[in-house]
């Protein structure tokens, strides 16, 4: 999902937003559906599978909880909100695993990845 | 983790299929923040795995008021890396790292923007061996279990080190306070040094520790930790170390390995060594209880060993 197009345009919003970024980030996968839950205080809470997380995240309002599903997320992830709480099934294997993005080459630049999503933070 | 008061819970970050990394990206970073200066991330309960790949971050927190608190981490790289005004390290578990715990100021380094100062590590249970992916020149030298570089008011109190191949704590800061922590079966306890960063090293209290059986862990060849050594002060000032016990400590035969030592380099002044314990078993290895190079004028009093060097510092 990211790798090449997002790293061209993390370059360009980077370079744009001259943000200076230390280290980066997180990751995640693609597998399910995007379900509203009752409101937390201060905002909603979304529980979504590995499917759904990437379009949970794109919407994300300030102070919204993302409950992610037992399963393993294979794709990068950023919190670009404030106050957005990311909450797993579990730390066991068995648990809420995030890994590495499996379409990302080699060597991908994961930091410039990290940047564009910072820049581009509203 | 871009926005403020942003947290992760209650999830594994499984880092063991990451790519290779490269001179130009030497990290791939588990969880962390990408905003040079958010405020109170929290990271809590989570579990970051590596497989002793180079490069690999567990978690990495810059900004202020930050908290890691109660997760596992081991297998990696740097494990916890915090560059935070008023951050919490607590109440967290990690094994087989390089460097375990790393608090560090990242503008005085020369490596980004980020500050740190008032920084809290405390309750946590560490334990070797180390394991620096590509060797001491490639991670490892120098660093230790936890590592604390120029960040003022920091605190590490009532942690637990076992069996690591360097320094278990080491600090170069000023405002530092190391204290109750139980450092077993490591290559050194503390190293409290002046090691040119700014502001230099100092003003601090050492008290109240367990270190034992340093050296029982085997040194890394070039890296800092090589003497075995219950608790050094190198060329720090204003430090009292105060009410520690330094038990059982062993080294290789022909090495040199002491308790207490307060080191040369013409900064250090009124340092003050008192009512600590120290009782090395020193086997066939060369060495004292308290070790002080006849620089300055450190006051040694009220401790309780046999040998030191020069003679009399026992009492």
């Amino acid at each position: 999902m990211i790798c090449a197009p997002v790293r061209r345009r993390a370059r360009r919003r980077a370079r744009r937003a001259s943000l200076a970024v230390a280290l980066a980030t997180i990751a995640t996968v693609a597998a399910a559906g995007v379900t509203a839950g009752p409101a937390a205080a201060g905002g909603a809470v979304v529980v979504v599978g590995p499917a759904g997380l990437p379009a949970a995240l794109a919407g994300a309002s300030p102070g919204e909880t993302i409950v992610l599903e037992p399963g393993v997320y294979a794709e990068a992830v950023s919190i670009a909100k404030d106050n957005v709480t990311l909450v797993g099934s579990g730390s066991g294997a068995g648990g809420t695993v995030l890994t590495w993005p499996r379409r990302c080459p080699s060597g991908a630049p994961w930091s410039a990845w990290a940047a564009t999503v910072t820049a581009s933070r509203t | 983790m871009g926005g403020n008061g942003d947290r992760v819970t209650n999830l594994r970050v499984d880092l063991s299929a990451s790519p290779a990394v490269t001179p130009a990206n030497p990290f791939n970073t588990g969880i962390g923040t990408t905003s040079p200066a958010p405020t109170g991330t929290r990271v809590d309960h989570v579990a970051v795995v590596g497989n002793g790949a180079p490069g690999l971050v567990g978690t990495f927190v810059a900004g202020s008021d930050g908290t890691i608190r109660g997760s596992v981490l081991s297998g990696l790289t740097n494990a916890v890396t915090v560059a935070v005004n008023g951050a919490t390290v607590e109440g967290n578990t990690l094994s087989a790292d390089c460097s375990d715990v790393f608090v560090l100021d990242l503008s005085a380094l020369g490596l980004g923007a980020a500050t740190a100062s008032h920084v809290t590590v405390q309750d946590n249970t560490i334990t070797g061996p180390e394991a620096c992916p590509g060797g001491p020149a490639a991670y490892g030298a120098g660093y230790g279990a936890i590592t604390v570089f120029h960040a003022p008011y920091s605190t590490v109190r009532d942690n637990t080190v076992t069996g690591v191949n360097d320094i278990a704590i080491g600090a170069d800061t000023q405002h530092l306070t190391v204290q109750g922590n139980t450092l077993r079966n490591d290559c050194l306890g503390i190293a409290f040094s002046d090691l040119g960063l700014p502001d230099g090293a100092g003003t601090a209290t050492v008290a109240g520790n367990e270190v034992q059986g340093t050296g029982t862990a085997a040194c890394y060849p070039g890296g800092y930790g090589t003497l075995a050594t219950g608790i050094r002060i190198d060329g720090a000032t204003n430090t009292t170390v105060v009410g520690n016990e330094v038990h059982k400590t062993v080294a290789a035969p022909g090495s040199t390995v002491n308790g207490i030592v307060v080191d040369d380099l013409p900064k250090s002044a009124n340092d003050q060594v008192v009512a600590n314990e120290v009782h090395l078993t020193l086997g066939s290895a060369a060495g004292y209880d308290l070790f002080w190079d006849g620089s300055d004028s450190p006051i040694f009093r009220h401790n309780e060993c046999k040998t030191s060097s020069p003679a009399g510092l026992c009492s």
